[in-house]
């Protein structure tokens, strides 16, 4: 029987629960002060704070003790540390008016020194972003104002992306300076200017975070603290929300089964708002002389079923994609790209018309190296289902599945590979990421960048316009054009967005109010009595 | 005695250069190393950065060099310095062992004394009804996965009764709690992760005790205990008992390393912050010195708890002594 999202869903609402859209915080009732939230998460960070980011599990920690200059919201731009910016008419240098009553959390006060030591001696060293690393220099006007200068003309919503984004936390210039940042100390006991002090970490089992009294924002944090506890075996964090051990779990804490399950209970929220808008791609290695062809990449995509993806393989928690720029993000998204939609006939015809026929009936046209990034369950079914869909056609995968460090090395280093499904992230300026899978510059062996050895030109030049483009309509324009280019070009087909769900207690206040909320200072949460 | 005990801890530091060498050979096979999966993190986002940390993090010099300096530098007692954590491995690793150890201790103890009592009960009621009931307990324990079971375990004791927590080794936050309170609230915690472990082995320990005390209770001083009029549990715990117990001491010793492999599963399954979770982690992210770290430490635990199991062997069948 084929189950589909909608059925999911529906079935979920029939429970007494289902994926909740997120209320205005005027449907709810007064906040609240007070209480402790116990979020689960699968595995324990490395360190409290990772120069450059670090994934999920140090930012999920480090986000509620550090604080960049701006914060996201989808995409608009609210002040953190910054209460106001203005650019310069040729969009080269940007300047932050600090918030004057922000402290550190030992008490000494936060300024715009602290701001242009992260921006020399940080951001610009340790981002992947070309964006900061383009930071041509930064410079204190007073005490509480600062200037940052890009090497080139650079938008500001670009500018702003990148300073909200997750490589640009603050770190005490007085702790910091001097040292090498990525061995010092404090990483695993930071000093930040956040709603929420580092309390303790005990290794293997949780990391304690308490209220920050002296916050800039008075009345913020409403929560007395936060204790983000580490639960790998995913039946056993099901069984902490029943016994009530825990009241949050974020990046889709268990299986759908189990998700499904506790819905039915009444007690719990989820929700798919609040998580990175993350999505399952096959990226198809132009290195390959057949997948050279683009006559062949686009029978692949013929070849895919991308309903039955969503459907099955992802439990119905994905929905159809266009494109790496995720639909979240309107301003930018394209979404009357070419889709090649499921039709094993047109694929068989195209690989005919490459010259890739059958050597005789029922015999494989071609044979293909399959390799699956196996950190997500939906990754391992995908890679099964497309190994027997491509079969359907013609074309022989041989499926190889390594661990994580494994998957990585084959697939974006040594590309030993012809076929990948793996995944990716889209932020909110297509500059941060989605564009990378594409331009030539990004073919260096750094994972989540070009895996599969596409190179246009015109798509480099598009690009290149599109990071010194200061009006954003031309700017939405030229993103959307390479949206078009690489749609028909199909280095990369994008499967599916994948749902990051969110699964909370009905206690749980004002949780997943934006896209990556997650990596938000959780100020604003609350519990009910 | 003593020349037995420098035999053993000789044979035991050989034992251990060989886990060296094997755990760094299977290590250096595995694809990808550190620097891949701080990429993937975020952390060296250009390639420059990546062979910069290779670098310094000593991956592009040749393995066996690696293996030199790594040997030269176990010898130093120094297991290197976790880049991941911040910290030398050696710290990390005793980070995690108290509760690894606690863990095996807490599950040998309950496999041994479970095991110990069930295999006389049902010796001293051969062929009964009793006896079949044993036998089959402890092929259900022994043919059960201790995933499945921790969970089974963790659903009704913890979720349907609200007996013992889910998982951990202590309660966070709460009210201060004492000494007492400390270890109590830990008690609780090593429950299940306990039974879960201890119960396989219970098992195993079961069928070897009955088998031996059913050999033992066969044997000539037993008749002739009984025809002097030794009363019953005399005979049993007396005279049998200590002859049969022998091959319980020898599986204990074997069984550790075994143990520790088990307590991987169920410290995953209860987050019990031992080293179990530290290897799986560690593994994951090819971090190569906590890796290695890990396999020599817990390596040398099995080594020593082999000796003293020789060493208790020695005390409890004085022919050892005399050979």
């Amino acid at each position: 029987m084929r189950v589909s999202r909608r059925d999911v869903i529906g079935s979920m609402a029939a429970l007494g629960g289902g994926i909740q859209p997120w209320r205005p915080a005027e449907a709810q009732p007064a906040p609240r002060r007070g209480g402790v939230v116990t979020v689960l998460y699968s595995t324990e960070t490395q360190t409290i704070f990772a120069p450059g980011g670090g994934g999920g599990n140090p930012l999920l920690v480090s986000t509620k003790i550090l604080e960049r200059l701006v914060r996201e919201d989808g995409e608009t731009f609210s002040g953190q540390l910054a209460e106001r910016w203005e650019s310069s008419a040729d969009g080269t240098s940007h300047v932050f008016h600090l918030r004057r009553n922000a402290t550190w959390h030992d008490d000494t006060p936060f300024t715009a020194a602290d701001v242009v030591f992260n921006a020399m001696e940080h951001w610009r060293v340790v981002a992947g972003n070309p964006t900061l690393r383009a930071i041509a220099g930064a410079e204190a006007i007073d005490a509480h104002t600062v200037r940052i200068t890009f090497g080139q003309p650079t938008p500001e919503s670009l500018a702003l992306a990148s300073l909200g984004g997750t490589e640009t936390q603050l770190i005490p210039r007085h702790l910091y300076a001097g040292t090498d940042i990525r061995t010092n100390p404090r990483n695993n006991a930071p000093i930040g200017t956040g709603p929420f002090r580092f309390r303790e970490w005990r290794r293997g089992s949780h990391v304690e975070l308490t209220r920050n009294d002296r916050y800039w924002d008075a009345g913020a944090p409403l929560l007395d603290g936060i204790v983000i506890r580490y639960l790998q075996d995913p039946q056993a964090r099901a069984a902490a929300f029943e016994a009530g051990e825990a009241q949050l779990g974020v990046g889709s804490p268990f299986p759908a089964a189990e998700m499904r399950r506790l819905m039915a209970t009444g007690r719990f929220d989820a929700t798919d708002r609040g998580g990175l808008q993350e999505f399952m791609v096959v990226e198809m290695n132009t290195r390959t002389p057949q997948l050279a062809d683009r006559r062949v990449r686009q029978a692949v995509a013929h070849a895919v079923d991308r309903a039955f993806v969503v459907d099955v393989a992802m439990n119905g928690f994905g929905r159809a994609a266009t494109g790496t720029v995720a639909d979240v993000y309107p301003r930018f998204h394209a979404a009357d790209v070419p889709v090649f939609r499921f039709d094993t006939a047109r694929a068989e015809a195209l690989l005919d018309q490459a010259g890739l026929r059958r050597p005789r009936r029922g015999a494989p046209r071609f044979e293909l190296r399959l390799v699956v990034a196996p950190w997500y369950a939906e990754n391992i079914r995908t890679g099964q289902y497309l190994q027997q869909a491509l079969e359907d056609v013609g074309i022989k995968a041989n499926i190889s599945m390594p661990d994580r460090a494994g998957a990585i090395r084959e697939i974006y280093q040594s590309y030993a590979f012809d076929l990948s499904v793996s995944n990716n992230v889209s932020y909110s300026d297509p500059l941060m990421r989605s564009t990378m899978l594409y331009t030539t510059e990004n073919i260096t062996g750094t994972p989540f960048r070009n895996a599969s050895g596409y190179s246009n030109p015109e798509v480099d030049r598009l690009v290149a316009d599109a990071a010194r483009e200061l009006d954003q309509a031309r700017r939405a324009a030229l993103l959307r054009r390479v949206q078009h280019i690489v749609a028909e070009d199909l280095p990369v087909l994008v499967l599916a967005y994948k749902q990051n769900m969110t699964f909370a207690h009905r206690r749980v206040q004002h949780h997943s109010a934006r896209p990556e909320w997650m990596y938000d200072s959780w100020k604003d949460l609350w519990l009910t009595g | 005695m003593l020349r037995l005990a420098l035999r053993r801890a000789a044979q035991g530091v050989v034992t251990i250069l060989a886990v060296i060498i094997l755990s760094f050979l299977l290590v250096s096979l595995a694809p990808g190393d550190l620097v891949d999966v701080l990429a993937a993190e975020g952390q060296a986002l250009n390639a420059e950065e990546m062979a910069r940390l290779r670098s310094l993090y000593g991956l592009d010099v040749p393995a066996p060099l690696r293996l030199w300096h790594y040997v030269s530098a176990a010898a130093r007692l120094d297991l290197g310095f976790s880049f991941r954590h911040g910290r030398p491995v050696a710290e990390v690793v005793l980070g995690r062992m108290p509760a690894s150890l606690l863990l095996m201790a807490a599950a040998l103890l309950v496999a041994a004394s479970l095991g110990i009592a069930a295999g006389v009960f049902a010796a001293r009621r051969v062929r009964s009804l009793w006896d079949g009931l044993v036998s089959a307990t402890a092929v259900l324990f022994f043919a059960t996965p201790s995933f499945w079971l921790g969970l089974m375990l963790m659903l009704v004791f913890s979720v349907q009764l609200g007996l013992t927590p889910i998982a951990g080794m202590m309660t966070i936050g709460g009210p201060p709690r004492g000494t007492l309170g400390q270890v109590l609230d830990v008690l609780r915690h090593l429950l299940l992760p306990a039974i879960c472990l201890g119960l396989f082995y219970a098992a195993i320990y079961a069928r070897v005790m009955r088998a031996a005390m059913l050999q033992v209770l066969q044997l000539d001083y037993i008749r002739t205990a009984r025809a002097k009029g030794a009363g019953e549990g005399r005979i049993v715990w007396r005279h049998a008992f200590w002859n049969a117990v022998l091959p319980i001491l020898t599986l204990l010793g074997i069984q550790l390393g075994h143990v520790f492999a088990g307590a991987v599963v169920v410290e995953a399954i209860f987050s019990w912050p031992g080293l179990g979770t530290l290897l799986v982690e560690a593994v994951e992210a090819r971090n190569f010195p906590v890796v290695m770290g890990v396999l020599i430490t817990s390596a040398a635990v099995v080594v020593l708890a082999n000796l003293l199991v020789d060493l208790l062997y020695a005390v409890v069948d004085p022919r050892v002594r005399l050979r």
